[in-house]
């Protein structure tokens, strides 16, 4: 099986590199990094990973501008968004532009490393 | 899958099958019989014309003899006789062999063979008879009319077997009938067999199925109740939820006391949220609830975002209270075949579990807000906070009379005695290091600032001045607090005595090294050690007569100290304290010009058991009264002139004499006294003693 | 519960006095009461406080004072149920007024009318409460707003 490809999308240097150091160890390969949504969009779009970190907050386009763009585009990727709980009904806009799923900011390794588990699970299995 | 399905339902299509079956049998049976009954209906006729045709070729044979006698024609008689011949010949050759003969139409119809020995062996017997008549017969052939000897032959010959073959055929037909009648026998019984198998496979059907039934509704039942079971004990409340939001039609008894409602079956669960949530709430909840039944979304991934997570509600409740609850509902996905058909939502009433949380994070935010108060704290002597903090509070105390008083005019009289007491204590506050009191002091200056020198300030005007007061009475109720603990923690935590309370570098003022001298006189007599400290203001800064009255209660004081509070030094060793007592008196003076004394021993405290036997001694209450008079009125009992708890008399103590004397002093001066002890640590006096009329006197 | 706050309640009576009478409550000097000293006089009308801040704000009022409103109202009918009503209804233009002035900040539950002085109206423990004496030809009444941080 080769390996899925990761899209980190976060204006913070720190988050980003704290996410790819620990799905690097999950076994993801890290295909792009993005500090805004545009450039998510374009890596996206260059590099067609399997799943994307996603922060809401970014300047230039924010997250669920981009989430729904990448939506139209790919019908299958996995979209994990990753931010802080200021509000909840942001964060639930996301869900309904097409994300699967959650984690709160901030998050350990380990709760991350879950949620990417969680996310790649195959649906519809009960 | 169909293998899959049938199994719960096999017996059933068997048995359905095994009726289908017999249902079948019987009706191929019932046609296989009727068919051959028919069959047997024509041997029947057929044998039953042999029997007819018999008499008729005995009667033709006779009619052509009789008429070749008289010479009369006989062609149409032997013409006749050779038909019935034919006829009789075939029918009597299918009957034996099987062929070919006229139906009674005169149709070619093919008989089978009698399949039966009984019959056969009547047609052999026929056959026996038959055939030489038969030869004889169709010696005649066609040759018209035969001659006289021929026909008189046939007809002897036919006279011979006619009644034999009458007989044979009469038989023949009674065996076809019993054949027939034997097999209608068998078809009756086919059927009566089948019907009977097909109602005992219909009640067998009926039985199993009923069983089945009847058991599966049983465990159904059992379902139903362990169901009814959980949801009337549990303590969450628990529903579930279609996605058109409506809940389900069975709920936990609980959750009607949680949500506030017993309308729930059926209900939508969004209108009942909208009285105890915000609209944005119940719009985000409306939200989530969607998502939760998009597979594609994560479940345990969105989990965090639950809006309902935490609800606060606000109930009306009795007079003009209002009771906050906290509810949280949790929503779990319910799958049927990989598809989310509702929600189960449970609801648990949160309140304890956040009131503690509540507290605790209050406690944590006290506890951060302490620190930078308890470095100020810890940089101040004790007994300068102490006193710092008694004034503050009595400072307070009296800025608050002075806003209670009400009445027209005064209000620049008002202001300016509040300015007064604030400015000072927020000098002392500043002195002392202490800025969490000295800024909020300062700020009430700056208001009281503002109002001085202006004329008309209404009542209105004086709020900010109370809402600062309010502000710093707390305050000071917290520094106190901490003040409190950080005593707690000394006296944990040193092992050397306190810092002496005087400066060393200040004398000793008189009257105390005297209060001293005396308490080391008595203590020596009582075998006791004693120390007395002092701290506070200077006495001759008060008027004459409080100092004197001062001087006098102390003297008393400590002698009922040493007497009947300070233990022998191996007593106090045993209770874990120093072995020398500790006598501790604080004056100060009252903003009116009164003075406080505060009296405090270190002894075993007052004793109620011993001062009721005393009361009782003394002759004060009978020992029924004794025994029921409230801690309070007991204590107050050691005024009382005669009551002492000593039994020996000396010159120290024993006359009961002394504690009245000081009750009637305290009288006389218009003060109070609070007596404050715990058995077997402290007794603790604190008498307040008004500005003196003398005093005013002289002031005025 | 800071000063503004307070001014709008005291606002509120004042306001009510003015319009049902032409004359305006005068506001006394506010002061602290400790709960077991607060002044309750015949008829008391309570609001409690919910929300961030919890407690009660009452206004209570002797029975005379509250006959010279009803009079000064044209009102005959000078029955205590009468001066308890009266009591409700201006309990309740304060929680009315006051719901309008503070919206989310706190909820406000609807007035009770307590009759006679001996009652005991709950108010939070250990919290000094303002005391806001009110006069009106010289009856005096109470505003007292007794509320603790949640």
């Amino acid at each position: 099986m080769t390996a899925r490809k990761l899209l980190i999308a976060d204006d913070s240097n720190i988050v980003r590199s704290k996410i790819a150091r620990a799905l690097g160890q999950h076994g993801l390969h890290i295909v792009g990094l993005a500090a805004n949504g545009r450039e998510a969009l374009e890596l996206f779009k260059a590099t067609r990973p399997d799943v994307l970190t996603m922060d809401l907050t970014m300047p230039e386009m924010d997250g669920i501008e981009c989430i729904r763009a990448i939506r139209a585009l790919d019908a299958k990727v996995r979209i994990l968004v990753v931010s802080a709980l200021s509000d909840k009904g942001t964060a639930i806009q996301a869900l309904k532009q097409g994300a699967q799923g959650f984690l709160d900011k901030p998050f350990t390794e380990a709760e991350l490393s879950d949620a990417i588990g969680e996310l790649l699970e195959e649906t519809g299995n009960g | 899958m169909l293998g899959f399905d049938l199994g719960k339902y096999r017996t059933m299509v068997v048995s359905i099958a095994l009726f289908l079956v017999l249902d079948l049998g019987v009706l191929i049976l019932n046609f296989v019989i009727s068919s051959e009954i028919d069959k047997d209906a024509v041997n029947i006729n057929l044998a039953g014309r042999q029997r007819m045709l018999s008499q008729r070729m005995a009667k033709t044979a006779l009619q052509i003899e009789a008429r070749n006698a008289q010479g009369q024609p006989s062609e149409k008689e032997a013409k006749e006789l050779a038909q019935a011949h034919a006829t009789f010949d075939g029918t009597l050759n299918a009957f034996i062999a099987g062929g070919n003969t006229l139906s009674g139409a005169g149709k070619d119809i093919h008989v089978e063979r009698i399949d039966d020995a009984h019959a056969q062996a009547i047609l052999a017997e026929a056959k026996g008879l038959w055939t030489p008549f038969s030869t004889a017969v169709r010696g005649l052939g066609d040759k018209g009319a035969p001659s006289p000897e021929a026909a008189a032959g046939i007809a002897r010959q036919a006279e011979a077997v006619n009644l034999s073959l009458l007989k044979l055929m009469n038989d023949l037909t009674t065996r076809c009938e019993q054949l027939s009648s034997d097999k209608a026998t068998t078809l009756r019984m086919v059927q009566v067999s089948g019907i009977t198998l097909a109602t005992i496979n219909f009640l067998i059907i009926l039985f199993h199925f009923l069983r089945h039934l009847r058991e599966s509704d049983r465990l159904v039942e059992k379902a139903r109740r362990e169901t009814d079971n959980i949801l009337q004990t549990t303590q969450e409340g628990l529903f579930l939820l279609d996605d058109k939001f409506a809940m389900g039609t069975q709920h936990s008894k609980a959750l009607a006391g949680i949500i506030g409602t017993d309308r729930i079956a059926e209900q939508d669960f969004l209108a009942i949220l909208r009285p105890m949530v915000t609209q944005k709430t119940l719009d985000t909840a409306k939200e989530y609830i969607e998502l939760l039944f998009q597979p594609e979304i994560k479940e345990k991934l969105v989990a965090s975002l639950n809006p309902l997570n935490h609800v606060e509600i606000h109930q009306a409740q009795g007079a003009g209270e209002m009771s906050t609850r906290y509810l949280q509902f949790g929503f779990n996905r319910v799958r049927e075949e990989g598809r989310i058909t509702h929600l189960l939502v449970t609801a648990n009433d949160i309140t304890r579990r956040v009131k503690l949380e509540q507290e605790l994070k209050a406690t944590e935010e006290r506890a951060k807000g302490q620190m930078g108060m308890l470095v100020e704290i810890l940089q101040v002597d004790p007994s300068d906070m102490h006193r710092f903090l008694r004034a503050a509070n009595e400072g307070l105390g009296h800025i608050n009379n002075h806003l209670m008083e009400q009445g027209g005019g005064k209000a620049e009289q008002k202001i300016n005695a509040i300015y007064r007491i604030t400015h000072r204590l927020k000098g002392d506050a500043g002195a002392l290091g202490l800025s969490m009191l000295a800024t909020p002091f300062h700020e009430l200056e700056e208001v009281l600032d503002g109002l001085r020198g202006r004329p008309n300030v209404t009542g209105e005007e004086f709020l900010p001045i109370t809402v600062h007061l309010k502000a710093l009475f707390e305050q000071l109720e917290t520094v106190g607090s901490a003040v409190t603990r950080i005593a707690q923690m000394r006296g944990v935590v040193t092992v050397e005595p306190p810092r002496p309370q005087i400066d060393p570098a200040e004398a000793v003022p008189r009257v105390v090294s005297q209060w001293q001298a005396f308490t080391r006189q008595i203590a020596d007599r009582q075998q006791r050690q004693v120390q007395l400290s002092y701290s506070g203001i200077d006495l001759q800064k008060l008027a004459p007569v409080l100092q004197e009255s001062i001087n006098s209660m102390v003297t008393q004081f400590v002698r009922n100290a040493v007497v009947h509070g300070i233990e022998p030094p191996a007593e106090r060793r045993a209770r874990g304290k120093p072995e020398s007592g500790r006598i501790a008196v604080y004056v100060s003076q009252r903003e009116d010009g009164g003075a406080d004394l505060s009296f405090r021993d270190d002894g075993k405290g007052l004793s109620i058991a011993k001062l009721r036997e005393a009361a009782v001694r003394a002759g004060k209450l009978t020992a029924e009264e004794a025994a029921t008079l409230d801690h309070r009125r007991i204590v107050a009992l050691i005024f009382e002139p005669g009551v002492s708890t000593r039994e020996a008399v000396d010159e120290d103590a024993g006359r009961g004499a002394g504690l009245d004397a000081v009750k009637d002093m305290i009288a006389r001066l218009g003060g109070t006294v609070r007596i404050g002890s715990t058995p077997g640590e402290y007794c603790h006096f604190r008498i307040s003693l008004p500005a003196q009329p003398e005093q005013l006197a002289a002031a005025a | 519960m800071d000063e503004t706050q307070l001014k709008v309640f005291v606002g509120i009576v004042q306001r009510y006095f003015e319009k049902i009478t032409g004359k305006a409550a005068e506001v006394g000097t506010p002061f602290l009461g400790q709960p077991k000293e607060l002044p309750i006089h015949d008829f008391t009308g309570v609001i409690g406080i919910s929300g961030s801040q919890r407690g009660c704000v009452y206004f209570s009022a002797p029975a005379q004072m509250l006959k010279e409103l009803l009079l000064r109202a044209g009102e005959t009918d000078l029955s205590e149920d009468n001066f308890a009503d009266l009591t409700g209804e201006i309990a309740n233009t304060i929680s009315g007024n006051a719901r309008r002035e503070f919206g989310s900040e706190f909820l406000i539950s609807v007035p009770v009318v307590v009759r006679g002085s001996g009652q005991h109206i709950t108010v939070p423990k250990d919290v000094r409460a303002y005391v806001i004496p009110l006069r009106w030809h010289k009856i005096a009444a109470s505003l007292v707003v007794s509320v603790a941080k949640a």
